[in-house]
């Protein structure tokens, strides 16, 4: 019996076709109204769902197959990082602080992300954005998965990488990304989609990625390099997607462009405050620096960010409203959360420590306006204060932002020595802000932020300690039973790194491998 | 504005006064002296004095700054909602009208900071 010829194989448009609007239907027996509940009440308006044009025409079958490929790779590479005690070729063991933070602060972001695209990718009605929204959690969850495999081997060696789970829910500065995560969860699907693909991955990955990953690269740490290359060409495909996105909402309605407009402004300084931790880790963190804060944002904000918005011009949009501001701080912000996090060391999970000379002149050449008069005599100050014995440890819990809920350690766009502050009264109740933008974002939506779970404010309130806690106790110490119940290893976790644990393994284990 | 929402959106502020056990929570700031990192918020009594507050809460919080020991405290002036506010220090907070979360800003003219440039 003759064998039937098969048809020609499909085109990459058709295939693109058939796995994507092929697979949606029309419902039978509940209104469409009922299945998509939450693609209209944001005031979004979309006339012609089919608009909406993946340009990697990317289907399922073959997203898996690319990313199986993608694993097997990084995966074996993990192996030997573990295998071959890879953690003792970092250039030292500062740098596991930077690799603390993105473990504790940006991983878990990670997860909340996948939550909001599987959402997005559940409540829009146009097929081919739900089934790019569904890769991109696929995505998002693994790289959450890579991290905490690549990562879990420092665990095994280090402190500070025990508790991510529970600290995220708890820890003071923790909850900066935290409550970001959570405002962009609790939108709507457009608002979270020009959040996260636009505002986030099209407009300030670039500020999170690149320095994380060359900071990797540059300090030896092979594990880190490794999902981040494998996750690279994920973050390509999303930036893409993100700047679709925005177009089609754009050239759908009119109407569209003020609502979009809104969300950038908000999502944009949202996205620069959280990006602050990443300006100390590039600036404080990496014991060799890739680039200083100030010119990662000069290249990949204000260039591309300013290409960006020239080019969205056409469509009535606007570079965000705090655009000037958060350029501005490019000066300031990387030295005053190092500062921050330096004084309130013995709060953090990771470890801060005086720069050295060479570092100092580093940052002074790097900052020619700002730093040896702003930030050098401090930074001096406190390094001989500790050479005295006398390490500045705060203890006085800080006053927090409602939005951003960064501690109030920003100055007036302008004059660097004015704490930036901001009050709102709101149905008889004020409200703290570090800036003019936090403060509008809440006059916005004041129902929203005034339910924002401030870690200081809870301390006060008396719900951030264990249960068998008794602050009646004589001898009760508020700041040790709240970093209790954050889960720290006091003393190993938190403070000084000179004269840490991971300070002495390092160097010993190191002392090991190269010597006999 | 408000939030935009399919259905009723509304809840109790999370940080009432009520929630905080009698006290209120007070925020201070000690004006050009960057070198305290942030500003303090802290909860007190509304019976205590601002002395009180000032010396068990503030003094101690601000002490490895090098102008603290000189501060003169009776000669210090204050802010409160970003307008020029002269409280008595002998007299309660309640008596001096400080609220639930106020942002109170203490500036010492003569003290300068580190350097003299503020910090």
């Amino acid at each position: 019996m003759d064998m039937k010829a098969s048809k020609k194989k499909l085109g990459i448009k058709e295939r693109y076709a058939h796995m994507t609007r092929g697979l949606g239907w029309e419902p039978t027996y509940q209104p469409t109204e009922a299945v998509f509940p939450y693609d209209k009440y944001e005031g979004i308006k979309i006339h012609d769902w089919d608009k909406w044009v993946d340009p990697f025409r990317l289907t399922m079958d073959a997203y898996w197959k690319y990313q199986g490929e993608k694993d097997r790779k990084l995966y074996a590479v993990i192996e030997a990082f573990a295998q071959n005690n890879g953690h003792l070729n970092i250039t030292d063991a500062r740098y596991l602080s930077a690799i603390k933070l993105f473990w504790q602060g940006v991983s878990p972001l990670e997860n909340y992300v996948v939550q909001g695209f599987a959402r997005a990718g559940r409540h829009f009605r146009g097929e081919a954005s739900r089934v790019a929204c569904q890769m991109q959690a696929v995505d998002e969850l693994r790289h959450y998965q890579t991290q905490t495999h690549s990562i879990s081997n420092y665990n095994k060696y280090y402190n500070g990488f025990h508790s991510q789970r529970h600290m995220w829910d708890r820890v003071w500065y923790l909850s900066v990304p935290k409550s970001f995560g959570e405002d962009a969860l609790t939108s709507g699907p457009f608002e979270f989609l020009i959040a996260i693909s636009f505002s986030f991955e099209y407009v300030l990955t670039n500020l999170l990625f690149v320095p994380f990953m060359s900071g990797a690269a540059y300090n030896g740490d092979m594990s880190t390099v490794t999902f981040g290359f494998s996750a690279q060409s994920d973050e390509s495909r999303h930036m893409t997607l993100g700047i679709e996105a925005i177009k089609f909402l754009l050239e759908q309605d009119p109407a569209n462009v003020p609502i979009v407009q809104g969300w950038i402004d908000k999502w944009f300084w949202r996205g620069s405050k959280v990006l602050a931790l990443v300006g100390m880790m590039m600036d404080y963190m990496l014991p060799k620096r890739v680039m200083s804060w100030k010119e990662a944002w000069e290249i990949y904000a204000e260039e591309n960010g300013g290409a960006l918005f020239r080019d969205l011009a056409r469509y009535g949009i606007r570079p965000p409203k705090g655009w000037a501001d958060a350029c501005e701080a490019k000066n300031h912000i990387s030295h005053q959360v190092w500062l921050l996090f330096y004084e309130y060391g013995g709060a953090a999970a990771f470890h801060t420590w005086s720069p050295t000379n060479e570092e100092l002149d580093w940052l002074s050449a790097k900052y020619p306006e700002t730093f040896d008069k702003y930030y050098r005599p401090r930074l001096e100050f406190l390094r001989d204060k500790h050479a005295r014995g006398e390490r500045v440890y705060q203890g006085t819990l800080p006053t927090l932002c409602t939005t951003c809920q960064i501690p109030l350690c920003f100055t007036e766009p302008g004059d660097p020595t004015k704490i930036s502050h901001r009050e709102t009264v709101h149905k008889d109740e004020k409200y703290v802000f570090c800036s003019d933008h936090c403060q509008e974002i809440f006059g916005n939506e004041p129902e929203k932020f005034v339910q924002s779970w401030l870690p200081v404010n809870q301390i006060y309130q008396g719900n951030c300690f264990k249960p068998d806690v008794d602050p009646t106790a004589p001898d009760f110490d508020p700041l040790k039973a709240v970093l209790e119940y954050f889960n720290y290893n006091l003393g190993r976790d938190n403070g000084e790194f000179e004269g840490s644990e991971d300070q002495q393994n390092f160097a010993k284990w190191r002392g090991q491998a190269v010597n006999n | 504005m408000s939030v935009n929402a399919l259905g009723p959106y509304e809840f109790a502020p999370r940080d009432a006064v009520k929630n905080f056990h009698g006290n209120i929570l007070v925020n201070f700031c000690w004006d050009r002296h960057v070198l305290i990192a942030a500003p303090f918020a802290v909860a007190l009594s509304p019976g205590m004095t601002l002395r009180q507050a000032i010396t068990n809460v503030i003094v101690p919080s601000i002490a490895f700054h090098p102008d603290a020991a000189k501060i003169d405290w009776n000669t210090v002036t204050w802010e409160k909602d970003h307008k020029a506010w002269q409280p008595d220090l002998d007299k309660s907070l309640a008596e001096n009208k400080v609220g639930h979360k106020d942002y109170l800003v203490f500036i010492t003219p003569n003290l300068q900071g580190l350097n003299g440039a503020g910090l």
